[in-house]
């Protein structure tokens, strides 16, 4: 569960933005004339007429170097999307790896998801001396959410490693989403990570070559519950252009992934992530 | 490498749009065409939405509001828009037909996939035919909330959260200029909102309202609703057509 994520968000038409509308605007009056957006013109492109967002921010994480590891990095990235305006609002949490919806009944929805995990290089951790890298692993699979109100989202992810990893990985995490006010909004739930052998051994196991490298005893790490953990998010629209959002994300390894000997004594069960961003929207009408 | 290609894409894209800054303020698509019929099926339902922090039960609730004949507002407002310069003819035709033509697939990707029932329904439900275009005002659909509840035509929603109680009303439509003898689709666009400013967001034009409008019974006989809803509708056609092309600039 614990793992980098691709925060670029590139999502045309049909996309997810993170945008609710600050208390003051409220006080509109019916009869304020609205501030018009800029205008282009495009005729070799018709179909692009109508009203755009353009949101572009930044985001850091301190998160740890790799899954097990006690010491963390800093990391930055992006924020970038671009769709048409007011066209989505709904409830994304930090955990959900990037995935397009195909099915969509009532509450339930259902479709692929992607994800990556970077290559984990040995040389970069004194912690790993002697255990070797692990190269990226790209993922893909599926996803699963339910909506029964407004307020919760149970989801399941199920993903297909190639290339570090070639397991199976699963997370499921429900999310209770709580509207303070329109411009604030908290979120947060339990959250439960499975992945079996494939998926454990690289990152904990330590065959019998890594272990007289390393000075770790050897480990066979088998699958099964992998983490168990929380999470929170915090999002405030700051005005109509500005969002800021902030998000902690706390796991416990569980089974070999907590018993393998690097995390039991160079690493930690305890895994924290914790990431901090703002971003800024602005409407462009294409006529 | 893929982050930086988006961007650069992007930014491209940006000083295209500025590089077409002034180009084409009035449109050509019925420069030819004399005699028009509008069509408009977007009011004969309005629903109230529950959204935020709401009951286990929260369904929509909906009323007819056929009688506040805002469908006959709508085809009033853009014949004015296109008179002189067209000659609009009234046609009759069957509004439910119209008013149901898309039912949304529980597979998004159908949707996109669908042969256009308006294309036929001009031809099968509206009389006279043989004018040289058809403007048809139909319901569009936009998602609200964070589960992306599906709201379409007119309607409002009413959302709640811990600290305080918001209601806009909302009028999500298309319009089609349909060509009167092939019945191939000139052009369409569905409203987009007025600006960035409404608390309530939607793909669509929305307005906020007292929300104390919605909690009486009888909707239907809310002049205050009917007047908010008339009044968003006269600011975003006017926009709507510009964004056709249909009337220029002003």
């Amino acid at each position: 569960m614990l793992k980098s994520k691709m925060v670029l968000e590139l999502v045309v038409a049909s996309g997810v933005v993170w945008t609710l509308q600050s208390g003051a605007v409220a006080a509109q009056s019916a009869d304020t004339v609205p501030t018009a957006p800029p205008s282009f013109a495009l005729p070799f492109w018709p179909w692009a007429s109508g009203l755009w967002t353009v949101t572009v921010g930044a985001q850091a994480a301190l998160k740890p170097g790799f899954e097990g590891a006690k010491q963390y990095n800093v990391g930055a990235s992006p924020i970038f999307s671009f769709h048409r305006a007011g066209s989505a609002d709904q409830f994304r949490s930090p955990i959900d790896s990037p995935s397009i919806t195909l099915l969509d009944i009532g509450g339930f929805r259902a479709g692929p998801v992607v994800s990556f995990v970077p290559a984990r290089i040995a040389s970069q951790y004194q912690a790993l001396n002697g255990l070797g890298d692990v190269n990226a692993t790209y993922e893909v699979g599926g996803f699963v959410e339910y909506f029964p109100v407004d307020w919760v989202r149970a989801r399941v992810e199920v993903r297909r490693g190639f290339g570090g990893s070639d397991g199976v990985f699963a997370d499921a995490s429900t999310d209770f989403i709580v509207p303070l006010w329109q411009s604030l909004t908290w979120s947060g739930g339990p959250r439960l990570s499975l992945a079996n052998d494939a998926a454990t051994a690289p990152y904990f196991g330590i065959n019998a070559a890594q272990s007289l490298a390393s000075g770790l005893p050897t480990f066979d790490a088998k699958g099964g519950l992998h983490a168990a953990g929380a999470g929170s998010q915090w999002r405030y629209q700051v005005t109509p252009q500005w969002e800021a959002h902030a998000f902690i994300e706390y796991d416990r390894l569980l089974g070999d992934a907590a018993a393998s000997p690097l995390t039991k004594q160079q690493g930690s069960a305890n895994q924290v992530r914790v990431g901090l961003g703002a971003s800024y929207s602005f409407d462009f009408r294409v006529q | 490498m893929k982050q930086t290609r988006i961007h650069w894409s992007a930014a491209a894209l940006l000083v295209l749009m500025s590089g077409c800054a002034t180009v084409d303020p009035v449109s050509t698509k019925l420069q030819s065409a004399k005699t028009v019929g509008i069509i408009s099926a977007i009011a004969d339902d309005f629903t109230v939405t529950p959204a935020g922090l709401t009951g286990l039960d929260s369904a929509d609730r909906t009323v007819s509001i056929a009688s506040w004949g805002i469908d006959e507002f709508v085809v009033g407002r853009i014949g004015a828009a296109l008179t002189p310069r067209l000659q609009i003819q009234d046609v009759t035709y069957q509004r439910a037909s119209f008013a149901h033509h898309e039912p949304a697939s529980a597979l998004p990707v159908i949707d996109r996939l669908r042969d256009i029932p308006v294309k036929t329904l001009v031809r099968t439900e509206v009389s006279p035919q043989g004018l040289d275009a058809y403007v048809i005002v139909t319901k569009a659909s936009s998602r609200y909330g964070s589960r992306g509840h599906t709201v379409s035509g007119l309607g409002a929603i009413d959302d709640r959260t811990v600290m305080a109680h918001y209601a806009a009303v909302y009028a999500l439509y298309t319009i089609w200029v349909i060509d009167g003898r092939s019945y191939e689709v000139i052009d369409k666009k569905s409203a987009s909102p007025l600006d960035n400013a409404e608390i309530i967001r939607l793909s669509g034009p929305s307005h906020t309202i007292n929300p104390a409008l919605l909690s009486r019974t009888d909707l239907a006989a809310s002049e205050q609703i009917r007047v908010a809803l008339s009044d968003l509708l006269m600011k975003s056609l006017e926009v709507t057509l510009r964004d056709l092309r249909l009337v220029g600039r002003p």
